[in-house]
């Protein structure tokens, strides 16, 4: 016997690590984001047709709040906007070992967005917009999926509210700015590895022979939070066939609180003769792990909080107008996704408190947008873009699977009667396959490549629908 | 607005055309891992008992799993083959001097190492009977600290299930019949009937849709090991064995029965019998004598018939078994008997490191690390065999 009766489970400095893991995923964020790490760019129908190729002359639909808020001036009177996309995708995540698939089962999710632009004349314009610019989430099945420990069904969403005020300097220049109020969720759904868990001072289940990955509790995280930045644009008139725009959105930090509740899986190991736990022979080890749950006990329900800096983007671009029907924009887009490197995690006792490193990477965005007006009615619109992934190789896993992208964009736009327009607009997203893993790396060890298990796949469809009108 | 002039438009067309080729994306199969030459092997779980859980000199330890035929077998196959690694100095450590028993160091069982595998292959826990592939609870079970240690409180076949292997090897048996040989009680054989009944149970639980082919290894002849000497040898070493005592001041002596070298010369004497309980008793004073006829542990001239029957029996039902499911067949106790001229028929006193001879580790019941070597060349020979495969052999140096 190596050690004494069960008498120390779980012991919090090692949960710990299990919760920060958890957490720290919960903040991390999903794969159903359609532009790099968790980013959402379909934010307008009109915008989504051109591949999001904008900021040198927005769509006229108010969407200029998000995309360039120079771009919303000019229009004098009311116009409003509301959309969303529909957002499908699919995936799934091949072991290297086995060859066995477990797919995404994410359900079509719906991203709103609702634009309001006020005109007081040709030179100044006051707006009010609200969109979701960063989140979305997963769901792949529970059972033997080997992510689950990473997180199996999560879910972020960051709605950004942005009163703003665009002006026009000169007949060639315009600029426009708004505050941003980042209302933000988090959830994260996930399974804890009793194997990484401590038995025993300086011993985890795991030393004693329970496989790794043998599932124990049930975690349901959530958080919510506010956060503060801005977003500033201008916009060039350079020739009468040449426009050329740039906006900045300044990062936001935003600090959630929330709570954090677990719920008993059963392992259904019934423990061998001569156990080193101590126990009888055929004693259920569920049993024991049970008393974890009761009140005040370490998997007892707590406060959480911690923050997530939600990336700065940086975009430039021109519009050129081809012949007097067509118009050809392109955009460049830089994300600072460098500034997501690590999360702190603050827990209710600060024993459980730790860190989670991401590492992401800034990344680069092409933007190839044409918009043909048919007649006075009807705009036909496609374009393309490619983006770089955010995650670096070491943080592939099932909240984010993501890769470079390459997308094909079709839209058009009808305006039915002189102050109604709707446009529609689809959007195609193939993912690179990707190698990626389904585990954390051992405890007191950053990730690495090396923990890469398996190929995740990813294929997106966007649908996205704006009625504007123009009072 | 001024006239547009479509040179404007020449680049267009060739950025759209590059966008078309970027947009197929990159699903690239270098990404996969390479497949395996021999898919029959791709995935490998090996079941058994001490000796291919690695058991060797009354331990176990790491280095004494990774000379396990299994590990050897594994990398002829030249596929991944995690084992339940226990730390240095074992659980429990192994002996390092078979006269006194010392082990390696002094601690009961080192915890496994870390960090843990996705699974395990080599799913064999020292002590396993053929039930112990079944279950862990069962009153004739003889599921131990190690079963906790190696398997989490799951039984060998549901973890086995969780490599979900293409290729198995099944050497278990030789604890159904080994107690009964190391301690002279032939009641502890298990029956035929059930030892058939489990077997058959396992083996069908075991050929899941993913099993592609299978090695039956039969049931090990206990009399043949060197832990076992016969009476007559112990006879011609009573000096021997006096000297030991005479060295201590509180040697007593040890005295062989006349019916060990006559009537009893054929008996088989353990040597946990011989060496541990008659000797150490001698060692605090006692006068002691090895009885070949009536001592309890010494294994009669009939019981070893009855041993022996028994391995027959078993293997009889291994060989059917495998041959019913097309699966591949190996008795290993002709390997045994080639090296027999090797094995001492008593122990060699003088050559501590070698006391069981160079195919047996210092408890004179598990084969060592050559032994090893010999099992896994003729493994490899009778998948081959069966399969039609060209698994190359393993050096003899290793």
């Amino acid at each position: 016997m190596i050690l004494p009766p069960i008498r120390c489970l779980l012991r919090r400095k090692r949960f710990a690590a299990v919760l920060s893991g958890l957490v720290g995923l919960l903040l991390l964020m999903p794969s159903e984001a359609t532009a790099q790490g968790f980013s959402i760019y379909e934010q307008g129908a009109c915008t989504m047709g051109r591949a999001g190729a904008t900021v040198a002359d927005p769509c006229e639909d108010g969407s200029g709040i998000y995309f360039n808020p120079a771009g919303l001036t000019g229009r004098p009177g009311l116009t409003l906007s509301a959309g969303a996309t529909a957002v499908l995708v699919g995936g799934d995540f091949k072991s290297d070992r086995t060859g066995e698939t477990w797919d995404l089962q994410n359900d079509p999710i719906f991203v709103p967005h609702l634009y309001a632009n006020y005109g007081l004349d040709d030179q100044l314009s006051i707006a009010l917009g609200a969109y979701v610019p960063y989140g979305l989430g997963t769901e792949w099945p529970t059972g033997d999926f080997p992510g689950r420990f990473l997180g199996y069904d999560n879910s972020l969403e960051a709605i950004y509210v942005q009163p703003t005020l665009a002006y026009r300097i000169t007949d060639r220049i315009s600029i426009g700015a708004g505050p941003i109020l980042a209302i933000s969720t988090v959830e994260l759904n996930q399974q804890l590895d009793l194997s990484t868990v401590e038995a025993a001072e300086g011993t985890t289940f795991g030393q004693l022979g329970i496989p790794l990955q043998t599932s124990f509790a049930d975690a349901n995280l959530e958080g919510h939070g506010l956060g503060f930045g801005g977003n500033i644009g201008i916009q060039v008139k350079a020739t009468d066939w040449l426009d050329v725009g740039a906006r900045f959105m300044t990062p936001i930090t935003v600090d959630y609180d929330g709570t954090g509740s677990f719920s008993q899986v059963e392992t259904g190991i019934e423990l061998p003769p001569d156990n080193p736990l101590g126990a009888p022979a055929g004693f259920p080890l569920d049993a024991i792990i049970a008393s974890q749950f009761a009140p005040d006990s370490t998997l007892d329900a707590q406060d959480i909080s911690t923050e997530i800096t939600l990336p700065m983007q940086i975009v430039a671009g021109v519009k050129v107008q081809a012949t007097p029907q067509l118009q050809v924009l392109l955009d460049y887009q830089f994300t600072g996704w460098s500034s997501f490197d690590v999360i702190p995690l603050d827990f209710e006792n600060d024993e459980l408190d730790s860190e989670q490193i991401e590492d992401y990477e800034n990344t680069n965005a092409v933007r190839l947008g044409v918009e043909y007006e048919l007649n006075e009615s009807l705009r036909l619109r496609a374009g393309y873009l490619f983006n770089e992934a955010a995650a670096p190789e070491a943080t592939v896993t099932p909240l984010l699977p993501e890769a470079d992208r390459n997308h094909l964009t079709a839209g058009l736009g009808w305006r039915i009667v002189p102050n109604v327009e709707v446009n529609v607009a689809y959007q195609y997203i193939n993912q690179n396959d990707r190698r990626g893993r389904v585990r954390d790396a051992p405890e007191g060890e950053e990730p690495t490549a090396a923990l890469n298990s398996g190929l995740y796949t990813f294929t997106g469809h966007l649908i996205g629908t704006t009625l504007t009108l123009d009072l | 607005m001024d006239s547009l002039s479509l040179p404007r438009l020449r680049w267009i067309a060739p950025v759209l055309l590059c966008a078309a080729v970027l947009v197929a994306g990159c699903d690239d199969e270098e990404l996969l891992p390479p497949e395996t030459e021999a898919p029959l092997f791709e995935r490998y779980a090996a079941l058994g008992n001490s000796i291919t859980a690695g058991f060797q000199s009354g331990g176990i330890s790491a280095s004494t799993q990774q000379e396990s035929y299994a590990a050897l077998l594994a990398a002829s196959m030249d596929t991944e083959f995690n084992q339940p690694l226990l730390n240095d100095p074992g659980c429990p450590p192994p002996i390092v001097d078979a006269l006194t028993g010392e082990r390696a160091a002094n601690v009961d069982c080192a915890l496994r190492t870390t960090p843990l595998p996705p699974v395990i292959h080599n799913v064999a826990v020292p002590g396993a009977q053929v039930i112990d592939l079944l279950t862990n609870l069962d009153s004739n079970s003889s599921a131990n600290t190690l079963t906790t240690f190696i398997l989490g409180g799951r039984t060998q076949l549901e973890a086995a299930a969780d490599v979900q292997p293409t290729f198995a090897t099944v050497w278990i048996g030789n604890n159904d019949v080994l107690g009964a040989a190391l301690s002279g009680n032939t009641d502890l054989i298990t029956a035929a009937g059930d030892f058939e009944t489990r077997y058959r149970q396992a083996m069908d639980s075991l050929a899941t849709p993913d099993l592609e082919g299978a090695l039956l290894i039969g049931v090990a002849n206990p009399t043949l090991i060197p832990h076992l000497s016969p009476g007559a040898a112990y006879a011609q070493a009573q000096p021997t064995i006096q000297a030991l005592l005479d060295g201590s001041d509180t040697g007593g002596q040890f005295v062989v029965a006349d019916n060990c070298a006559a009537g009893g010369a054929t008996s088989l004497v353990p040597y946990g019998y011989g060496f541990g309980t008659l000797l150490a008793q001698a060692q605090n004073g006692l006068s002691v004598q090895l009885d070949c006829l009536n001592d309890p542990p010494v294994l009669t001239p009939e019981e070893t018939a009855t041993v022996v029957g028994a391995v027959q029996q078993f293997n009889a039902i291994i060989q059917a078994e495998a041959q019913e499911r097309g699966w591949a067949y190996l008795d290993p106790n002709p390997v045994l008997q080639e090296q027999q001229d090797q094995v001492p028929v008593f122990p060699d006193l003088e050559n501590q490191p070698a006391i069981f001879g160079p195919f047996f580790s210092l408890d004179g019941v598990h084969p060592n690390g050559a032994a090893h070597v010999l099992v896994a060349n003729a493994a490899v020979d009778a998948i081959n065999a069966q399969y039609g495969t060209d698994l190359p052999p393993i050096a003899t140096t290793q």
